[in-house]
C-alpha cells in the first residue's frame, strides 16, 4: 500500500510536534525515518497507525484518508520497541491472537490458524518456542514473536517503532539484516523508526531525515549521505568536520576526504592529537593552529606509509567542500 | 569514622537486647491477638457441641448467615465493577482533577462507618433527599436489604480501586494498542488482555473487600432498622443475642465469623504468594 502524507501538523500542549509534514512511502518500499529524539519521528508513526491524531492534514492510503478508521481497520502491523507482547500469553497464543480475535464470518478455522502460526514460527526460527512465555524469552526472541505477531494478519502495512532499540548491538546487526530478507520476500510496505544512522543506511530504500517537526530530506541512504541537503542532515548522517564560515554559511567536510601530505605545499599545518587505528581506518584527530580540531579518516596502509604518529605535525586539505546556510541548531 | 562506628555498634546490639524485645513482641502477638481469638472458639465450644451447632442452626442466625453471604456478594459484585473501572479511569485518562479524585477514593475509609450510615439515611431514608420518591414508586431502601447492600459496598469501595490503581498505571498503554491494532474490539482487548494482566489484583482487592463486608458493623447497624429474621447481618445477630446474654449463641456466631476472616486471611495470603511469583518470573 502507498502512504502520502499531507500537510500533517500535531500540536500537543503548546509544542508542534509535527510542522506541515509531506511525505510519500511508495508501495512496496522499505522506509525509515530517521531523527533524533524529539524530532516527532514516533508520532508520525503513530498517526499512520491510527493511534494518534492529526490537528491538520491527512494520511492517504493508497489514495484514500484513513483519518477517519479506527485502529483496528487500518490493518497496520505495528511493532513496539518494548515488544508489548501480552505477558500471560504463550508464544502460540501471542502469533494467533491477531487471528482469534477476528469477527466469525472472517475468522480462519481452528487447523488453518494453527497452520500459519507454524508458518510464522518456522519463519522467525522459533518453532520449539511455541508453548513458552514471553518472560522466559531473550530481548531479541520477543522482538522476532512480536514481529510474527504482527505479520500474523497479513497487515497492508508495516511499522516498526525503534524495534531494536532495547536490543544488544550483536543481537541487533542479525535482526536488521534479517529484517531486511523478510522485506525482500514480503514486499509488505514497511515503515521504520530509528534514531540510528547505521541501521536506518543498512536496511532502508529510501531515508525521510527528521528533524525537529519537520523532514529535511527524502532520499536513497547514499544519497543522503553523499549530498546532504541542510547542515543538520550533513551532521546527523555520518561524521562531518565543520571548517570555517564563508560568505553562504559554514564549511564542512567528511573525515575521509580530508587529505593529508607531508608537504607544505598541500593545505593547512596541524599537528596528530590523536591516533586510533582498530579495524580497516585509522582514525585521526588533528589540531590546526587555529585551535581548531577535526577528524581525518585513511586506511592504514596510508597511515603506514606517511609514518603517522601523535605528536606530529603534517599538512591537511579537504578533497571536498560542503556549504550549509546558519539556520539551525543541533 | 566515629559515626561509622556507631552506626556499625546500633546494628549489632548486644544479645540481650535482641532477646527481650523479640520476647516483648511475641507475648504481645500472643495475648493481643491469638489468645483472643482462640478463646472466641473456646467459648463458642464451651456449652458443648449441640449447643453450639443449634445456635448456628436457629432461624434468625441461618438468615441471618444468609444475608450476611448475600449483601457480601453484592458488595463484591458492585465495588469490584465499579472499582476496576476507577482505577481504569484515574490510573489510563489524565481527567482534570485528578489528585482530587484518587484522594477522593479514600474518603470511604477516611468517615467513620456510623456517619457512612447516616449519609445513606439522608438521601434515601423517608425524609431524605429521595425519600419521598422511593416512597410514591414503593421501593423501600433504608431499613431493607438494599440499603445494607448500598452501605457495604460503598464502605468497600476503595479496596479494589486501590488495589488496581498503581497496577493499570504500571500496564500502560501498549499491551491495549498492540491488541487495539490486531483488530481486537475493546470489548476483546479488555478480557483477552487488560483482565489477565489485573487479575491478581482483581482478586486481592475482592477478598480484602469481601472480609471487610462481612465484618461491617457500624454503617450497616444504621441502615438495617435491626427486624428480627429480616434485616439482621451476622455481625448485627452476634451483637444482639449477646445483648439478650445468650453468650453460647453469641460465640458460636461470633466464631464462625472469625473463621470466614482466617480463611480470607489464607486466601489472601496464596494470592499475595502467586502474584509474586508471577510478577518474579516475568
Amino acid at each position: 500500500m502507498s502512504i502520502e502524507i499531507r500537510n500533517l501538523t500535531k500540536r500537543l500542549g503548546g509544542k508542534t510536534i509535527l510542522d506541515r509534514v509531506n511525505l510519500d512511502i511508495p508501495e512496496g518500499s522499505l522506509m525509515a525515518l530517521l531523527g533524533p529524539s524529539g524530532s516527532g519521528k514516533t508520532t508520525l508513526l503513530r498517526i499512520i497507525a491510527g493511534l494518534e491524531h492529526p490537528d491538520e492534514g491527512e494520511v492517504l492510503v493508497r489514495g484514500e484518508a484513513s483519518t477517519a478508521q479506527r485502529p483496528q481497520d487500518r490493518h497496520v502491523g505495528f511493532v513496539f520497541q518494548h515488544y508489548a507482547l501480552f505477558p500471560h500469553m504463550s508464544v502460540r497464543q501471542n502469533v494467533a491472537f491477531g487471528l482469534e480475535v477476528k469477527p466469525r464470518a472472517s475468522r480462519p478455522s481452528r487447523e488453518v490458524i494453527r497452520a500459519r502460526v507454524d508458518e510464522l514460527l518456522a519463519l522467525i526460527q522459533m518453532d520449539s518456542y511455541g508453548g513458552r512465555l514471553p518472560s522466559e524469552l531473550s530481548g531479541g526472541q520477543r522482538q522476532r514473536v512480536a514481529l510474527a505477531r504482527a505479520l500474523a494478519v497479513e497487515p497492508r502495512v508495516l511499522l516498526l517503532d525503534e524495534p531494536f532499540g532495547a536490543l544488544d548491538a550483536q543481537v541487533r546487526a542479525e535482526l536488521r539484516q534479517w529484517l531486511r530478507r523478510l522485506h525482500d520476500v514480503s514486499k509488505v510496505t514497511t515503515v521504520l523508526v530509528t534514531h540510528d544512522q547505521e541501521e536506518a543506511m543498512e536496511v532502508a530504500d529510501t531515508v525521510a531525515v527528521m528533524n525537529r517537526a519537520r523532514v529535511e530530506q527524502v532520499g536513497h541512504p547514499r544519497d543522503i549521505y553523499d549530498h546532504p541537503a541542510s547542515a543538520f542532515v550533513a551532521q546527523f548522517v555520518g561524521q562531518m568536520n565543520r571548517l570555517h564560515q564563508v560568505e553562504e554559511g559554514t564549511a564542512f567536510a567528511r573525515p575521509h576526504e580530508m587529505e593529508l601530505s607531508l608537504d607544505a605545499s598541500e593545505g593547512e599545518a596541524a599537528q596528530v592529537v590523536k591516533v586510533v587505528s582498530v579495524g580497516p581506518l585509522a582514525c585521526l584527530r588533528l589540531r590546526l593552529s587555529s585551535g581548531l580540531e577535526l577528524d581525518a579518516h585513511l586506511s592504514r596502509e596510508r597511515l603506514a606509509l606517511l609514518e603517522i604518529k601523535e605528536g606530529d605535525h603534517l599538512f591537511v586539505r579537504p578533497s571536498r567542500v560542503q556549504v550549509f546556510a546558519d539556520d539551525y541548531s543541533i | 569514622m566515629s559515626d561509622l562506628r556507631l552506626l556499625a555498634d546500633g546494628v549489632g546490639e548486644p544479645a540481650w537486647l535482641r532477646r527481650s524485645l523479640i520476647a516483648i513482641a511475641v507475648s504481645f502477638m500472643a495475648v493481643f491477638l491469638l489468645l483472643p481469638l482462640a478463646n472466641i472458639f473456646h467459648a463458642a465450644l464451651s456449652e458443648g457441641w449441640r449447643v453450639f451447632l443449634a445456635s448456628l442452626h436457629d432461624e434468625n442466625a441461618a438468615q441471618a448467615i444468609r444475608l450476611s453471604l448475600v449483601s457480601t456478594a453484592a458488595a463484591v459484585l458492585i465495588s469490584g465493577v465499579f472499582g476496576l473501572a476507577a482505577a481504569w479511569l484515574l490510573g489510563r485518562h489524565k481527567i482534570p482533577g485528578h489528585g482530587f479524585w484518587v484522594a477522593i477514593l479514600d474518603l470511604p475509609f477516611a468517615i467513620s462507618p456510623v456517619v457512612a450510615g447516616l449519609m445513606f439515611v439522608l438521601l434515601f431514608g423517608l425524609d431524605g433527599w429521595f425519600g419521598p420518591w422511593l416512597d410514591r414508586h414503593n421501593i423501600q431502601i433504608i431499613f431493607a436489604k438494599p440499603g445494607i447492600v448500598l452501605v457495604t459496598a460503598f464502605v468497600t469501595f476503595p479496596f479494589v480501586a486501590r488495589e488496581l490503581l498503581p497496577l493499570v498505571q504500571a500496564l500502560g498503554p501498549e499491551a491495549e494498542e498492540a491488541a487495539m491494532l490486531l483488530g481486537a474490539s475493546p470489548w476483546q482487548t479488555f478480557w483477552r488482555v487488560i483482565l489477565p494482566a489485573l487479575k491478581w489484583g482483581l482478586l486481592y482487592g475482592v477478598i480484602l473487600c469481601a472480609s471487610r463486608a462481612m465484618g461491617e458493623f457500624g454503617a450497616v447497624s444504621v441502615v438495617s432498622g435491626h427486624i428480627r429474621g429480616e434485616t439482621m447481618t451476622l455481625p448485627l445477630h452476634i451483637e444482639a443475642v449477646y445483648n439478650e446474654y445468650q453468650f453460647g449463641a453469641a460465640f458460636a456466631c461470633a466464631s464462625l465469623l472469625s473463621l470466614m476472616a482466617l480463611v480470607s486471611l489464607a486466601l489472601k495470603s496464596f494470592v499475595a504468594w502467586r502474584a509474586q511469583r508471577e510478577l518474579e518470573s516475568q
